[in-house]
Order: structure tokens, then C-alpha cells, then sequence
């Protein structure tokens, strides 16, 4: 996520494989999140219509107004954990009443907006106009955004879509896209600007065509030794949250697909003497990117995918890329994939988008990061271990995590379990 | 004081045709007119020993109300017909999953039945029509699951009985408020009435009604305040508070006052008898479109109530009840109402209450003088 964490995994890399250091997709990441965060300061102060949103909320539809910008408060949040400052900002929403058991992120987020933007790299996020939530990926975070609702008076739109026990029914869908449709109405209501379709349908198409590439750049991962580790994807991944809908975004991945793809064919490898090939299983430990590359490097391990990042681009429970029919309404194709995230998905579906990605690129071992900061995501865990340790017999281990909050991560701990962990791999 | 026997529920569920409900305001109505007896899963800890089995499923940093409800289920194996859930929190909405994924281990089988519950408010464009085909749809599942026709008639009968629970529930908090009933036998009653039919919850209500009292505290003089919370605090607590000389004066807890404090209209047709219930519903943080009404209905309630303080029962792990606090308790203190927050984890009893006991009764002295 943060352009600091990837310096150090960069860096790290050179210094244990002697080579080159942060790649070129890495330095144009950094530019492009740059450019975002100005962007969207910028923006705001010549007067756009500021939305804040949950990260599945369909921005794509913004596409369709005239002076209409989002900010994403998750992946600020992320991005504030990644250069060291989120212990700081939880320390803030902590004074103010907010217990140190509520989610990190939302902390991060409440410490950082009520203290003007003081500390954050990006200097916090411009003041919302509507405030954009959904239930399914996080119904905490419907909570969190109605602090902001109920403190600065702005509008909060929610939209409701239903947890898929099973794939997404008609039904669910038509409900979900009735409620973009009257998402879109609100937003023409209160900025005043006109809705133009047309504009969306190049948006959902760039979305689409980001993914296509990014499927392709998580596809590395299938070499022996991986193109990539999930570190690589955690840190990649930014930009789908913060521009998604837009050229650059396309642009982006495709650049990195053909660095990739180059690095790969020269026979460069971000871990050359890969003996473990780990899938991780919850929001990446923004905190940690670095240490536990490095440090799983030096035992021979990668963690070559990831289930927060094999999601994006996907329906829920598959692992393959759902690319949007130019010949269907965007906005279906947008309700379709509103459960995309791993969050809103049953046991089952977890658990067929994850025996997918162990068979198709070669998993020695899974771990599966206990998340305190989210629940989601976590408390389904346990079941799931069991059930992929038995049924494709491959070893597993769970580790405590905060993905935020480093007060709340013991390195030693986790890394002791790790070590048990390979060494259970080795023995099969 | 009622004592609770620990071994309560099980007792109770020796009902017939019982569907467990999980979380708290399912469609009790509808269950009972299609000859079910819904038990709400809901404040389990008197009938769960230990969390020897919730904890190879979950994780520890769940609130009890999951811990509770996963331990019983799959601990005692209760006689249910079925299941019934439907969405809150995240916690809450991946237990079905969890629950059966246990049941599978202990060779249990229980049919599940879900529903998803709008999470907006219904004049918004879709929301309506949506739980409609809830409604319908459950009613369906509902008859061929019981082979039993729906009968409009048997379901105004069940609507007029959950009214006079939830109006005479609401006379006897009146009667807490006033000093003629103690809180704890008024809480203690409402929890057991959780694990009865609705028949029997009556009876147990005019019960207390006609032989309720409350002996309050000789010396020094009572202060009215809120409880709130998720679950109402326990019975070691809720004496602490009463015997420190505050007066509860009426209740923003979802077992309780959240559960009856508002009551549809009679009517033969479910779908309008649940739209109005869900919609007009009394606040509470699990139903996110009741977000807007909370603050200015808690404010409100206050007034009527005369309350000087506000204590909130806070379940650990509750983030959707720890997200509104610190907003809430800056509303009360701005109209001069002082809050105490006790924090109530999984554990099995209040086993220390010298902590609990020093921070009520210095809240006590605090809105006395």
C-alpha cells in the first residue's frame, strides 16, 4: 500500500537477491497515488462534490457527473499504517471516547478527520459532501461514517446488500441496482449536476480492463519460482480503490504486467530460492510488509497470494476475472459484483475461491491472519482452516494480527508459529 | 429477588415445535401463528459452563452474545425445529455459517431458514418491495416446512397476544420507574420470558405485576437513570446499582425497551404488519436505519423519564454499540446528563464486583450532589 513499505521491500529484495531496487511499476505507483491524493485536495478546493465511500461502493457511477470526486477513508487508513504514523491517529480516537476493541482503520480514520488531517501523509481527506457506506463488505463501517454524519450534519447513504450465503440471486441484484440508481438520483439532487450514463460505461470499462491486467499480474504467481509475492499485490492493489473507473488505472497495469512479465522472462524473482509458496488469508498487516517479507524470505518462504487481493476483479467463491459485456448495462454488471470482496461471502464460497487458488498455483501452505480489527473477515476463519487443513490436506497455520493497529501485533509470536508452520510444510 | 436457575433454558426449551431465533427482533409473530414457538438466542450465559467448544470456532475477540449462543447450540444439541436468522452485525451475520460448519463436526442437523432484513429505510427506492419478498418468501418457506396453510386469521391472534406482552412489559417498566418494582426482577423476568412461549410470558408478566415490589435502600435519597445497552447488565450489577440509591427509571436496552417499545397496529396481513414494525421500529444500533432517530429519541426519552445520568451496559466486542458512545455521551453531556459506561465481557459471572461497585455508587454520589 504506502510507497514507504515498498521502498523496504524493494530494497530488502536488493540487498538479499543484488538486485535492481524499487521497480519502475513501483515508482509510477508512488506517482500515481501522489497524484490522486493532490488530485483530490486539489479538486475539492476548486469546489467539487466530495464523496467519501466504503471501498466496493461502485464509484464508477461518479464517472457520470462533471465535478464529482471520491476519497476512500479504508485505504487512507492503510496508507497511514504502512508509514508508521496509525498508532498516533488510534491514540487520538482513543482520547476521544472510542474503544481500543473498535476496528483500527476506523480509529485511524476518526483520529486523522477530527484532528484536521494533522499527521496523515496525505494531510487527511478533503471534507465530504455524502458520505457513501454499504452493509456488505463492512457494516461497521455504517457506523463508523455515521459519526461523521451525525457530527458534521453530511448526508449518509447506505446501501444495502444483502451477505451471499450463495451466489448472488436476480433478486438480490435488481434490489442492488435499484438502490445505484437511486444512489446516482442523490447525488444529482444534492450537487446539482447532471447524471450522463455514457461517461459510466467508459468507466466500468476501464474497470474491467484494470482487472483483466490485474489478474494477469497475480497470474505470475503461478511460476516456480513466483513472479511476484502477495506483498507485491498488497502494495499494488492501492490504486483499485483510490482511481478505479479511470484510464490511468488501466494504464497502470498494464505497465506492471509488462514489467512483470519481463522480470519474470529474465528470470528475476522477488524470492529465488522459494522452497515454501504460501497463500494469505485477510487484510494485509499494513504495518509489516516489510519485516515479514523480509524475514519469510530468509526462511525460504512467499507468500505468493492472497485471498484480499485474488478478489478483486472476481464473482464471489470464483477465482477467475469477470470481465463487464459491453452489450449490458454497466450498472448490472456493478450490482454483480457488489460481493466481490472476500467479506460478504459465505463459508462455502470462501472456500471454493480458496481451493482454487491452492490448486492452480501451487500452494505448500495457507496462513490465516486472526484480524482483531475485523470481524468480517475473521470470524469465519477457524472453520475454514479446519476445513481446507482436511479436505486438500496441506498444512495451516492461524496468526494474531491487527492490519493497522501495530500496538495490537507481536512480531515473535507470530513468527514462532510461522517457523512451526514451515517445518510442518517441510515434513510432508 | 428471582435466581436464576442456570439450567433455565434448558428447562424451557422442553417446549414443543421451538424455532431458535437469532438476533433480536426476528418475526415472532409469524412463527407463532404457523404454530412455532420462537425462542430468541439471546443472553445465554446462564446456560452455557464454559466455551470449550465455541472457541475451536471462534475466535475470542467475539462479543458473548456469538459465544453464548454458538457454546449452547452446539454444546447441548437443543430440540429445535429449526433455526431462523437474519442480518446485523458481522459478527452475527457469519455465524450461520459457523454454526452449521459445527453442527456438520457433531453430526447435527437442523434446518436453516435466513432472511435479509433491509438495512434502510424502506421509502427508499427498492427497500420496500424487498422485504415484501422477504416476507413472502418466508412464508413459503414457513409452509412447507410446518405443512401448515398461513392463516390471517391465527396471525392476528398472535399479533394481539405479542401486543399485550410488549404493553404490559411496558406498564411494569412504569412500575420500576416508579418505585414499585425492582429492576432486576423486572430484568430477570423479561431474560427468562426469552425462553417461553408467549403464552407463558403473559402469565409470568401479570405475575409480576399483581406480587412485584421493590424495597428501596433505607437511607439516602434516589436519583432516576437510563440503563442502556445490548443486554441489560447482570443481576449482581443491576443490585449494585439499586442498592447505591439510583432509580431506574427506564431502559434503553435491546432485550427490553428496544424489544417493546413499539407496537404495529393490528392487522391480518404480515407484509404491512412488518413494514410497520421494522420501519417505525424503537432505535437500535443493529438496525442501521434507525441510526438517524436514536439520538434525538434517547434525548426525548430522558426528558420524559426525569433521568439524571445515563449508565451504558457495554458489551465487550459490541462495535456497532462502541462506534455511537462517545457521540452519545457528548449529547448527555451537553444537556447536563452524566454517563457511566460498564464494560461486561463472555465471562461466565461477575465474579469481582469491588470494581463494578467503587465506580456506581461514585456515579451515584455524582448525581446526588
Amino acid at each position: 500500500m504506502s510507497d514507504h513499505e515498498h521502498n523496504n521491500i524493494t530494497e530488502n529484495n536488493r540487498e538479499k537477491n543484488n538486485k535492481p531496487g524499487k521497480t519502475e511499476a513501483g515508482k509510477r505507483l508512488s506517482s500515481l497515488m501522489a497524484k490522486s491524493y493532490m488530485d483530490l485536495h486539489h479538486k475539492a478546493a476548486e469546489g467539487a462534490f466530495v464523496i467519501w465511500v466504503a471501498i466496493v461502493v461502485p464509484v464508477e457511477i461518479f464517472y457520470g457527473f462533471d465535478n464529482v470526486i471520491f476519497a476512500v477513508p479504508e485505504s487512507h487508513a492503510a496508507m497511514s499504517a504502512g508509514k508508521r504514523v496509525s498508532p498516533l491517529q488510534c491514540e487520538k480516537a482513543e482520547q476521544m471516547g472510542y474503544s481500543p476493541d473498535v476496528c483500527s482503520y476506523a480509529r485511524i480514520d476518526v483520529g486523522t478527520a477530527f484532528d484536521e488531517g494533522r499527521d496523515s501523509p496525505t494531510s487527511g481527506l478533503p471534507h465530504p459532501d455524502l458520505l457513501v457506506s454499504n452493509n456488505n463488505n463492512c457494516s461497521l463501517l455504517v457506523k463508523w461514517f455515521d459519526i461523521y454524519h451525525r457530527e458534521w450534519n453530511v448526508p449518509h447513504f447506505t446501501l444495502d446488500v444483502p451477505f451471499c450465503y450463495r451466489p448472488q440471486q436476480n433478486e438480490e441484484r435488481r434490489y442492488i441496482k435499484e438502490q445505484i440508481n437511486d444512489l446516482i438520483h442523490t447525488i444529482e439532487q444534492l450537487s446539482g449536476q447532471k447524471y450522463h450514463p455514457e461517461r459510466v460505461v467508459e468507466a466500468v470499462k476501464n474497470s474491467s480492463n484494470a482487472y483483466a491486467y490485474w489478474k494477469k499480474f497475480l497470474g505470475y504467481a503461478a511460476h516456480y519460482p513466483s513472479g511476484i509475492t502477495a506483498f507485491d499485490s498488497f502494495v499494488q492493489m492501492a490504486p483499485i480503490l483510490t482511481s478505479r473507473g479511470s484510464k490511468e488505472l488501466v494504464e497502470h497495469y498494464k505497465f506492471l504486467v509488462e514489467e512483470t512479465s519481463q522480470r519474470v522472462r529474465k528470470g528475476i524473482f522477488p524470492v529465488p530460492h522459494e522452497s515454501y509458496r504460501l497463500l494469505w488469508d485477510n487484510i494485509a498487516p499494513w504495518h509489516q510488509l516489510s519485516k515479514m517479507s523480509g524475514r519469510l524470505a530468509e526462511l525460504g518462504g512467499n507468500i505468493i497470494a492472497a485471498s484480499y487481493t485474488y478478489c478483486l476483479g472476481s464473482l464471489e467463491g470464483e477465482f477467475d476475472y469477470f470481465p463487464y459485456d459491453e452489450n449490458t448495462d454497466p450498472l448490472d454488471y456493478l450490482a454483480r459484483l457488489q460481493n466481490f470482496s472476500v467479506c460478504p461471502q459465505g463459508l462455502e464460497l470462501r472456500y471454493q475461491a480458496m481451493s482454487e487458488a491452492i490448486q492452480r498455483l501451487g500452494i505448500d501452505g495457507v496462513i490465516f491472519a486472526s484480524n482483531r480489527s475485523c470481524k468480517a473477515y475473521s470470524l469465519m476463519q477457524m472453520d475454514l482452516q479446519n476445513r481446507i487443513s482436511h479436505q486438500l490436506d496441506i498444512p495451516t497455520v492461524m496468526i494474531d494480527v491487527d492490519h493497522a493497529d501495530p500496538r495490537k501485533y507481536n512480531e515473535e509470536t507470530a513468527f514462532t508459529r510461522i517457523g512451526a508452520f514451515l517445518e510442518s510444510i517441510e515434513k510432508k | 429477588m428471582k435466581d436464576l436457575n442456570p439450567n433455565f433454558l434448558l428447562n424451557k426449551l422442553e417446549e414443543e415445535n421451538v424455532i431458535g431465533c437469532f438476533p433480536l427482533y426476528p418475526p415472532l409473530e409469524l412463527f407463532h401463528a404457523m404454530g412455532l414457538t420462537p425462542v430468541i438466542l439471546w443472553g445465554l450465559k446462564d446456560s452455557v459452563e464454559n466455551f470449550n467448544i465455541s472457541d475451536r470456532h471462534l475466535q475470542v475477540f467475539s462479543c458473548s452474545i456469538a459465544r453464548e449462543l454458538l457454546q449452547f447450540t452446539l454444546a447441548h444439541e437443543p430440540d429445535f425445529e429449526c433455526l431462523f436468522f437474519y442480518n446485523a452485525c458481522d459478527t452475527l451475520r457469519n455465524l450461520p455459517d459457523i454454526l452449521q460448519a459445527g453442527m456438520r463436526e457433531r453430526d447435527m442437523a437442523l434446518p436453516f431458514i435466513r432472511m435479509h432484513l433491509p438495512m434502510i429505510p424502506l421509502e427508499r427506492r427498492g427497500a420496500s418491495a424487498y422485504l415484501e419478498k422477504q416476507i413472502t418468501t418466508l412464508i413459503t418457506e414457513l409452509e412447507e416446512f410446518t405443512g401448515k396453510s398461513f392463516d390471517p386469521e391465527k396471525f392476528a391472534e398472535s399479533v394481539d397476544l405479542y401486543a399485550q406482552i410488549r404493553e404490559l412489559s411496558d406498564r411494569l417498566e412504569k412500575m420500576v420507574a416508579s418505585g414499585k418494582l425492582s429492576y432486576a426482577d423486572f430484568s430477570a423476568c423479561l431474560q427468562a420470558n426469552y425462553f417461553r412461549s408467549p403464552e407463558t410470558q403473559l402469565a409470568e408478566l401479570k405475575n409480576l405485576e399483581d406480587n412485584g415490589s421493590f424495597n428501596q435502600p433505607a437511607n439516602g435519597k434516589q436519583v432516576g437513570v437510563l440503563i442502556s445497552g445490548i443486554q441489560p447488565p447482570p443481576l449482581p450489577i443491576i443490585e449494585l446499582i439499586e442498592s447505591a440509591g439510583l432509580q431506574i427509571v427506564g431502559n434503553d436496552v435491546a432485550t427490553q425497551r428496544r424489544s417493546y417499545g413499539y407496537q404495529p397496529p393490528n392487522t391480518k396481513d404480515p407484509v404491512y404488519y412488518f413494514k410497520q414494525f421494522y420501519s417505525n421500529h424503537f432505535p437500535c444500533p443493529t438496525l442501521l436505519h434507525t441510526a438517524d432517530k436514536r439520538p434525538p429519541h434517547l434525548v426525548r426519552f430522558l426528558e420524559e423519564t426525569g433521568a439524571k445520568g445515563i449508565i451504558f451496559s457495554a458489551e465487550k466486542f459490541c462495535e456497532y454499540e462502541y462506534l455511537e458512545y462517545p457521540y452519545l455521551e457528548k449529547l448527555f453531556k451537553e444537556r447536563g446528563i452524566n454517563t457511566l459506561t460498564l464494560e461486561l465481557t463472555a465471562s461466565k459471572t461477575v465474579e469481582d464486583t469491588g470494581g463494578y461497585k467503587t465506580r456506581i455508587e461514585a456515579f451515584a454520589e455524582l448525581l446526588k450532589n
